[in-house]
């Protein structure tokens, strides 16, 4: 690729020509056009520019002006004076120009310049602003992210209306590069964070990068660990809420979820609407979703493990009726287990890719198989069931998507545990997974921070206190702005002096 | 390297698939054990039947043999599935069984097999402990697991019967210093079925066969039953003939003989009531009952000194009146030059107020 | 829970924090270390020796505790210092894992024994491999309180006949024979020096409490088995039952059942703190040395004796484990001689 453009016109268009693959693709649209008495060429991608505002505010103003200009003159009278688009900028690196033109822009070369005219005229066919689908709310905003980063950005900036929120524009990809937008509240979020970050994008040796999970599985520290290291959300109150605490938030070009580091497992169970209610629900809400994950992830192992090696903890009439409900079952309660959370899987995953005319009749299919004719034909017990559905249900509790995902892999793996070794098994595995979680880093934060190793915190881990209790930033932030507010919040409530 | 470590840690996970289901085990409730007069032992696992959409029922099989283990490995030969003892509420040995030194090394077998149940109840049974099995049945429809746990517990909460788990009496029969009191379990006789149907015969005392160590010993009559009973000897009536009351006294790592409900609960009262101290003066031993001044107990007086007499004269000392003595004594060479068993029996018992 | 102010107002301070969570992380290894040994002690040989005058002799180790923590609160790095402590983290996990193979062997009686031996040594050494040293540290922070709790339901909530009059006669068989056992246990307090030794720098706050608190768990658990007395002497019981002879008294199932689950999460966490610790001081030691080979050298070696030798190493162990007393003490006494000179 030649370095620089040329101030010659044809040379830059038969330079464009063969880059663009011309002859081929019919997508570009080119428009020959005389402008200060110069020949200019106008390059955009079809359906990404706005006719209208092509012709009204590029070629209209251009190829009414009569003055005849040269060179940087004419560059300057058509940047400053007659090309009303508002995003406009130059480049002088055709590599640059190419990679803005593929992205929407418009290009406009002109003789005797040898630079390339880049405006933003885009109106494309997008989706609008709508509800999120992974993380609802009962009390709370219902906007989420779409597609275009700039109408994320947009979000972004409408409830962070504020001059410390840097939107530092990066790409990624190296055959097709995606823009992405790094995010991070100055003198909050501390340099080093930002710089780490950094470091890891520019350090993506990747053609392409289509998709926010794409990039959080490049950026984070252990590809193998049970848990994400990259907290991913669709919501814009969230993502503000991340930027606060000093993380970064990056959004990418593409895609309707954000990306924010650093993060620690407690990210992973609060739900926005915690903080929106008032402090005593928000904790019980918390505490019952704590227990949810305790269900989803120890209740099928705990059950197969008692009953199959420790009996003795089971009441007699209890495990009669185990014993009774197990007598049709000709298969072991191991495998039973197993089978049984197998086929929970599948269904969850039949739920998602089935198409919404047949959600029905999938209803009703699985409620068949598994609710009456697997009981009726002895492959499974009713107890096992109930089991496998309670933890189901804590799994569904649970507010983060890749959680639940994390938490039935390791609900298998103690199962598996448990029905080869009993509570000694399962204590292992369990071992294996705290331990595990808690060597975890997130851009090189512990994973279990700010409880183990033990940092000064916000009050807002399991147990959420009152607002104006919550004096401090997070433990992600820089230290010297760690305080939120000095002195009271409720400042009206004060005793009056008598 | 790595692939290598990683099967290696996987083989183990091979070995793991031999393990016997749950529902291929047999889960006994009750246990029982005695010995034949030509020495055998005789051990009845008492289980429930697994039917579906009926009532629970249950099953008993016995087994014969030389010696416990032998006995048990017979057991364990003749039922399809193996047995898993962890659900043992009740253990009834045979008073006979009982009555020899060889009830410690028996309950402490029993404690160490392989699935047993810790806190299963034992129990002296009044005759045959078989017989107690076969008899049982429990009350208002109830299952029986249900049925002994729910009497057992509230039996020892109102002091009718002493704490006597498998696990406390292979304890307490090896302390040395105290002697533990296990309760006891027998046949009403007049409340079997047969019985009942008018084949009244002369009741030998609620029990199926003769036993020399049935310590009572009246014979049953038309009198009014007093009202100090013991197990086989409550009157009422109920489906159940199987009977809990009172406790058998142990010696010297043996039963010795039996307390009576009333005294059982005298004895199980003082402990939990009253302050039980000893007092030395020269060669004299003397055992003190201290009790508040606003106790009932102390209209009890005469009884208390009656049971303590019966106590003393069956050489045991449930009232932990050795260990509060050993706490005189700074090593265990000195209290055992103390002989304070053989002082017990002949110690003056001291009934006041504190 | 109500926290309004913080000490981190600049990055110094915060730096500090972070150096201090992590340091107390690597302490809370090696308190988790001596308090699982003092308990092991306790139950395979304390107990025997003791009987109701076992918390006399966890008294009497007071003095060797103290004089380790003296030493080491004083003491210098040294590679020899730490290849001393990795013969007794040696002679640690092979006690751990003796206990735990009995336990579970045991448990599930239908396996064949070696699978007691070699799943905990294999689930422990992937542990350590894929938490590494800092998730061991992270890890047994969080569990303490799990641990602390289940402690609690196994000693003064496990609803056994517990009477303080067991514990007399006071004195036992003599002051000398409670002496002679304490003499065994000598070796079970050696980890209080880890509590210098793993944290890199010697943060000299709030020490004493690692290295307190173990200790004085260890003697409510002596007292409670003194005023419990499970067994009594002679009775030559299995591993699993010395292990469970304090729970098989509870009056409830499900205490019986937690009081297993402590010893079921604890054994394995102190196997992996070996481990961890092994590798620690290994790399301080030998920085270019692979991570697997110390790993291996505080796991493998105890696999094989127990998969050779089951049935005697109890008694070799009986007779080794004091020693750790002395190698720490020795050690000690050699970093501190190095930082005089220094």
């Amino acid at each position: 690729m030649q370095p620089v453009f040329f101030r010659d016109l044809e040379r830059n268009q038969r330079f464009l020509h063969q880059t663009l693959h011309l002859d081929e693709n019919t997508d570009i649209v080119k428009r020959a056009f005389t402008a200060m008495g110069l020949d200019g060429m106008l390059y955009y991608v079809d359906g990404f520019a706005s006719s209208a505002w092509v012709a009204d505010y590029i070629l209209r103003p251009l190829m009414h002006c009569r003055t005849e200009l040269k060179g940087e003159a004419a560059l300057e009278a058509a940047t400053r004076s007659l090309i009303a688009i508002p995003e406009t900028k130059v480049m002088d690196k055709p590599e640059d120009a190419i990679d803005a033109l593929m992205h929407g822009l418009c290009m406009v070369l002109l003789d005797t310049v040898d630079e390339a005219i880049l405006m933003d005229a885009r109106m494309y066919v997008k989706r609008s602003v709508s509800t999120p689908q992974t993380e609802t709310v009962v009390i709370g905003p219902h906007e989420a992210f779409t597609e275009p980063m700039r109408d994320n950005l947009t979000l972004l900036h409408r409830l962070l209306p504020t001059q410390e929120l840097i939107c530092h524009m990066d790409s990624v990809g190296t055959r097709v590069s995606t823009k992405l937008c790094i995010c991070y509240l100055k003198g909050i979020c501390p340099e080093e964070t930002v710089a780490e970050l950094t470091r890891r994008l520019h350090g993506c040796m990747i053609d392409d990068v289509l998709n926010a999970g794409l990039l959080a599985q490049l950026l984070e520290d252990d590809p193998f660990a049970p848990l994400p290291q990259v907290i991913t959300t669709e919501r814009p109150d969230r993502a503000v809420s991340f930027l606060l605490e000093g993380q970064c938030v990056i959004i990418l070009d593409g895609s309707p979820r954000c990306l924010a580091m650093p993060m620690n497992l407690y990210h992973l169970f609060h739900a926005p609407d915690d903080s929106y209610m008032r402090w005593q629900y928000g904790t019980f809400m918390r505490v019952i979703r704590a227990f949810g994950a305790g269900v989803a992830l120890l209740l099928p192992a705990l059950f197969v493990s008692v009953v199959t090696f420790h009996p003795i903890a089971l009441p007699m009439s209890l495990l009669t009726n185990i014993i009774q409900s197990r007598s049709v079952v000709s298969i072991s309660l191991f495998t039973e287990a197993m089978l049984m959370l197998t086929v929970f899987a599948l269904i969850n995953e039949a739920g998602t890719r089935i198409p919404g005319l047949l959600g029905s009749s999938f209803g009703l299919v699985s409620a068949l198989i598994l609710g009456t004719a697997a009981v009726d034909a002895g492959i499974v017990s009713p107890l096992l069931l109930i089991v496998v559905a309670l933890s189901g249900l804590g799994s569904y509790a649970l507010p983060d998507y890749s959680l639940s995902f994390a938490f039935r892999i390791g609900q298998m793996a103690l199962v598996i545990a448990g029905g080869l070794m009993g509570l000694s098994g399962v204590c292992l595995m369990l071992l294996f997974l705290v331990l595990r979680v808690a060597g975890m880093q997130s851009l090189g934060m512990p994973y279990l921070a700010p409880s183990s190793p033990r940092r000064v915190r916000n009050p807002d881990l399991l147990l959420r206190a009152p607002v104006y209790r919550q004096r401090l930033l997070g433990s992600t932030g820089d230290p010297a702005q760690m305080v939120r507010t000095h002195g009271r919040m409720r400042l009206w409530a004060r005793r009056r002096a008598k | 390297m790595k692939r290598l470590l990683l099967l290696f840690c996987c083989l183990p996970l091979l070995t793991s698939c031999s393990f016997v289901t749950m529902e291929r085990q047999i889960y006994p409730i009750c246990m029982s054990i005695d010995r034949m007069d030509d020495g055998a032992y005789l051990i009845g696992v008492q289980a429930p039947r697994a039917t579906q959409g009926q009532g629970a029922s249950y099953e008993l099989i016995a087994a014969q043999g030389r010696s416990l283990e032998e006995t048990l490995r017979t057991l364990s030969a003749s039922t399809p599935y193996p047995l898993n003892f962890s659900q043992i509420r009740l253990c009834a040995i045979g008073y006979p069984l009982a009555a020899s030194t060889e009830l410690r090394p028996l309950l402490r077998t029993l404690l160490e097999l392989p699935t047993m149940r810790p806190n299963a109840y034992v129990s002296i049974a009044m005759g045959k402990a078989l017989t107690v099995l076969e008899k049982q049945q429990p009350d208002f429809g109830t299952r029986l697991s249900t049925h002994l746990s729910l009497l057992l517990t509230r039996a020892q909460r109102e002091h009718l019967l002493p704490d006597s788990t498998l696990a406390s009496c292979v304890r307490e029969l090896s302390d040395g210093r105290s002697d533990p009191l296990i309760g006891v379990c027998a046949v009403n006789a007049r409340l079997l079925p047969e019985e009942k149907e008018g084949q009244r015969q002369p009741s030998t005392g609620g029990q199926q066969e003769s036993s020399p160590a049935f310590a009572l010993g009246e014979p049953w009559s038309d009198a009014p039953l007093p009202s100090d009973v013991l197990a086989g000897m409550i009157p009422h009536e109920s489906q159940n003939p199987v009977e809990y009351q009172g406790a058998a006294a142990v010696s010297d790592g043996r039963v010795s003989g039996v307390l009576t409900a009333d005294q059982t609960q005298l004895v199980l009262r003082l402990l939990s009531e009253a302050d039980l101290r000893t007092a030395r003066e020269g060669e004299q031993l003397q055992l003190q009952i201290l009790l508040n001044q606003k106790s009932p107990l102390l209209q009890e007086a005469d009884d208390i000194r009656d049971v303590m007499a019966h106590l003393q004269a069956l050489d045991c000392d449930p009232l932990l009146f050795g260990c509060r003595c050993s706490m005189g004594f700074s090593t265990r060479q000195a209290w055992d030059a103390y002989r304070f068993d053989r002082r017990y029996p002949q110690a003056e018992v001291h009934i006041g107020v504190r | 829970m109500f926290q309004t102010r913080t000490r981190v107002t600049d990055r110094a301070a915060q730096k500090r924090q972070r150096e201090a969570g992590s340091a107390a992380a690597l302490k809370a290894v090696a308190s988790a270390q001596l308090f699982t040994q003092l308990l092991l002690w306790i139950t395979f040989f304390g107990y025997d020796r003791a009987q109701q005058t076992v918390w006399q002799a966890v008294l009497m180790i007071a003095p060797v505790w103290i004089a380790l923590y003296l030493v080491w609160k004083n003491a210098g790095d040294s590679r020899w210092t730490a290849l001393g402590l990795l013969l007794c983290l040696q002679l640690d996990s092979c006690l751990v894992l003796f206990a735990v193979s009995g336990f579970i062997g045991q448990l599930i009686p239908q396996y064949p024994p070696w699978v007691g031996v070699l799943i905990p040594t294999a689930a422990c050494f992937m542990i350590v491999l894929t938490a590494q040293v800092r998730g061991v540290g992270y890890g047994t922070a969080v569990f303490k309180w799990l641990l602390m709790g289940l402690f609690l339901i196994s000693t003064v909530f496990l609803r056994a006949s517990n009477r303080a009059d067991r514990l007399w006669p006071i004195l036992g068989d003599g002051l000398g024979s409670t002496a002679l056992a304490a003499l065994s246990g000598a070796g079970s307090v050696w980890a209080c020096a880890l509590i210098f030794a793993l944290p890199k720098d010697h943060t000299p706050k709030k020490n004493l409490r690692w290295a307190l608190t173990p200790w004085a768990l260890g003697l409510v658990w002596a007292l409670w088995v003194g005023f419990v007395r499970p067994w009594a002497a002679g009775d030559s019981l299995a591993v699993a039952e010395k292990i469970m002879g304090l729970a098989r008294h509870a009056m409830s199932v499900v205490t019986y059942e937690l009081a297993g689950v402590l010893w079921m999460l604890l054994l394995p966490l102190s196997l992996c703190g070996c481990a961890a610790s092994a590798e620690l001081l290994a790399s301080r030691a030998f920085p270019k040395l692979p991570r697997m080979i110390p790993l291996a050298l505080a796991l493998l070696p105890s696999c094989v004796v127990l998969l050779i030798w089951p049935g005697e190493a109890l008694a070799v162990l009986e007779t080794l484990l004091p020693w750790r007393a002395v190698i720490t003490l020795l050690c000690g006494l050699i970093g501190l001689i190095r930082k005089e000179k220094k």
